[in-house]
């Protein structure tokens, strides 16, 4: 008997030192099952009822999503978040980049520089916002006075609804410290002989842009590209704190109608399947950008390429 | 013709501050055309600085760089009809070899045709036909090297500009490699200027060696001449391994003398005259010693310290009072550490350097 759990003991001892790295990753993996598995699986088991979070829920099969797909605000708010995104992304990645190759030079106080370009983005989101209210106000606003000096009567920015994307897109580029901080640090990973070599090859300005930056930045934009399409099609805070989503629904963003559902209107159920209609979406816009710049994108290791 | 002559060329470093580096003291150099010139020396001498100013990539503070008599300070590295290799080859990771040999042809508008002809011949010579299509990640050392000398040669430049270009290969793929630099010299109507730290490249490649130290030129002659009539010390020291001896002592009724022994200089022709108690150093390389069986005045005892067996030779390290003496004998001796060993320089064999200016005292 004395032996069995001796045994036993040993058994479990080497089961232990066997799995012992799990314990060194149970933070993340406690994290992982505590804050995103188990409310997403929630999320998507809601999506199938009505609950309106006082009572208790109701099953209610497919309902949700017909009425989603029934709304014609949710094919305004797709839309909105969707022109957002890709008008928004590639101006920033482009500005970025261009802001990264000039912060890249060894002028002087460069790293004022460099910290002045990266400030706006550690203010947050709501500030950034209330701020740029006041920028946009038609009457005091920073921004109509400035284009008054040159004549012109600037529109009124948050209250036109053709004005207001236009708006929220030039407030975008306020952020682009985040991808200029990944750009520069990409840029200064160029080997420098690969210049030199280019330069000694008769290769000019453009071509050693075009041939040797672009490619070997090429992982580190897709990757700037990606995040910046998916936190884009998560816009949220611009809608709740400058425009309540107006006017007439033209800064509808797609989070901020799912957040209406969920905590204004109490439609926790249809909220959730909003939910999962945009994270199904965005997953397949991330799997159709990787798979479209597969063949133009360059990495170091072989393997890189495949990530799907 | 493409000779290159270098007029006071310095290179001085700021580093934003008022600290400054002069990498390069004001040297001076005439490179003649299809030379093939090999700036040796160690680590931070000044070599590659040098090679940098020639090829344009590194800005020249003072003197003046002419290639066929035309002054190129200020000339662009595109327009100066060179080709480098780099250390680390340089190519272009995100090109196939052929592009990564095409690229400066395209760069200066070369038509399709001429390019693809071109860039087969390279690669015919080069071997690296097969590899054309490949990406350079998916080759060899050696591959590399032959794709990073094929985009010099694809542009036939007057001068080639290398750096370092071996010393990322494995010793056997380095000496085929020598070679075929030796053959591409000789078929290449070219100058060649071959930047190393390694004498023994030094040695085989160059018609002409350029020895530098801190920035200024040691010696610049011919390898033969290099290794048997060095200049000063530092070249003494620099070429030749083991390193030749260099005993300190000083000059007595025309002798050698140092607290250890004392050689007579009858034989020899010295470049000036010698007063007494002027100190000298004496140096001997390993192999032109004798074992001997007496000892008598002009013989060294040494202390065996360490021996080596080479195989065809033998490296015996000793001690000579506070100094270590090296001898190289072909003859097999079994010393044990401690062991007492007579030797005679070898007449006719020894430099003579002034002990203060460390230069030498023979006729050159």
């Amino acid at each position: 008997m004395k032996i069995q759990i001796r045994t036993c003991h040993s058994q479990f001892q080497q089961w232990i030192s066997k799995h012992k790295f799990l314990l060194f990753a149970s933070p993340w993996i406690i994290g992982f099952i505590a804050f995103t598995l188990i409310p997403m699986l929630s999320s998507l088991l809601i999506s199938f009822t009505e609950w309106n979070i006082l009572t208790p829920p109701k099953f209610a099969g497919l309902e949700n999503y017909k009425s989603v797909f029934a709304d014609p605000l949710f094919y305004k708010s797709l839309k909105v978040t969707l022109v957002y995104t890709f008008v928004s992304v590639p101006i920033n990645v482009t500005l970025a980049f261009f802001a990264a190759l000039l912060l890249n030079t060894d002028i002087k106080f460069i790293n004022v520089y460099r910290t002045i370009y990266y400030l706006p983005a550690v203010v947050s989101g709501v500030v950034v916002s209330l701020l740029w209210s006041w920028i946009y106000n038609s009457e005091f606003g920073l921004f109509n006075n400035f284009l008054l000096k040159f004549g012109i009567n600037g529109p009124r920015w948050l209250s036109d609804e053709h004005w207001i994307m236009p708006a929220l897109i030039i407030m975008s580029i306020w952020g682009i410290g985040g991808s200029i901080i990944m750009y520069l640090s990409g840029l200064q990973g160029i080997p420098r002989y690969l210049y030199e070599s280019a330069k000694l090859d008769a290769a000019n300005w453009w071509t050693r842009l075009t041939k040797i930056t672009l490619p070997s930045m090429s992982p580190i934009i897709l990757f700037t590209g990606l995040t910046s399409v998916i936190g884009a099609l998560q816009t949220f805070t611009q809608a709740y704190v400058m425009t309540s989503g107006g006017p007439n629904n033209a800064s509808l963003f797609y989070a901020y109608y799912v957040y209406k559902h969920a905590f204004v209107w109490k439609q926790m159920g249809k909220a959730c399947a909003l939910a999962w209609i945009l994270f199904i979406v965005i997953f397949l816009i991330t799997v159709i950008l990787l798979k479209a710049s597969k063949s133009k994108i360059y990495y170091e290791s072989k393997d890189g390429g495949d990530i799907l | 013709m493409a000779g290159i002559k270098i007029r006071n060329l310095q290179k001085v470093y700021r580093d934003g501050k008022d600290r400054t580096f002069e990498a390069v003291k004001k040297i001076n150099l005439d490179i003649e055309d299809r030379d093939f010139v090999v700036f040796v020396g160690p680590s931070g001498c000044g070599k590659t600085t040098t090679l940098r100013m020639i090829a344009g990539l590194e800005d020249i503070t003072d003197g003046e760089i002419y290639i066929e008599d035309n002054l190129i300070n200020h000339v662009e590295p595109k327009d100066r009809n060179i080709a480098m290799v780099f250390q680390n080859y340089a190519l272009y990771p995100h090109m196939s070899v052929y592009d990564n040999i095409a690229f400066g042809l395209k760069n200066r508008k070369v038509d399709r045709k001429t390019i693809q002809q071109k860039v087969e011949e390279v690669s015919t010579v080069l071997d690296i036909k097969k590899e054309l299509h490949r990406r350079p990640k998916e080759l060899s050392g050696g591959q590399k090297q032959r794709v990073a000398m094929g985009r010099a040669m694809v542009r036939e430049p007057k001068v080639f500009l290398m750096d370092e270009p071996l010393s990322n290969l494995d010793a056997k793929l380095r000496v085929q490699m020598r070679n075929e630099l030796i053959k591409l010299h000789r078929d290449f109507d070219a100058t060649f200027i071959f930047v190393t730290h390694d004498q023994v490249e030094a040695m085989t490649l160059a018609n002409k060696i350029v020895i530098m130290n801190e920035g200024e030129i040691m010696q610049v002659d011919s390898p033969e001449n290099i290794f048997n009539k060095p200049a000063n010390t530092f070249v003494a020291g620099f070429i030749g391994s083991p390193q030749m001896n260099l005993i300190k002592g000083t000059f007595n009724e025309r002798n050698f003398t140092s607290d250890a022994f004392r050689l007579p200089l009858e034989n020899l022709s010295l470049n000036t005259t010698l007063k007494d108690e002027t100190p000298l150093i004496l140096g001997i390389r390993p192999e032109h010693f004798e074992v001997v069986q007496k000892a008598d005045s002009t013989t060294l005892v040494l202390t065996v310290h360490i021996t080596e067996n080479m195989g065809s030779y033998q490296n015996i390290y000793c001690h000579l009072n506070d100094q270590s003496v090296t001898i190289q004998t072909s003859d097999h001796h079994n010393f044990a550490v401690g062991d007492e060993l007579i030797v005679k320089p070898i007449n006719g064999k020894i430099h003579l350097f002034d002990g203060k200016t460390e230069k030498t005292l023979l006729t050159i």
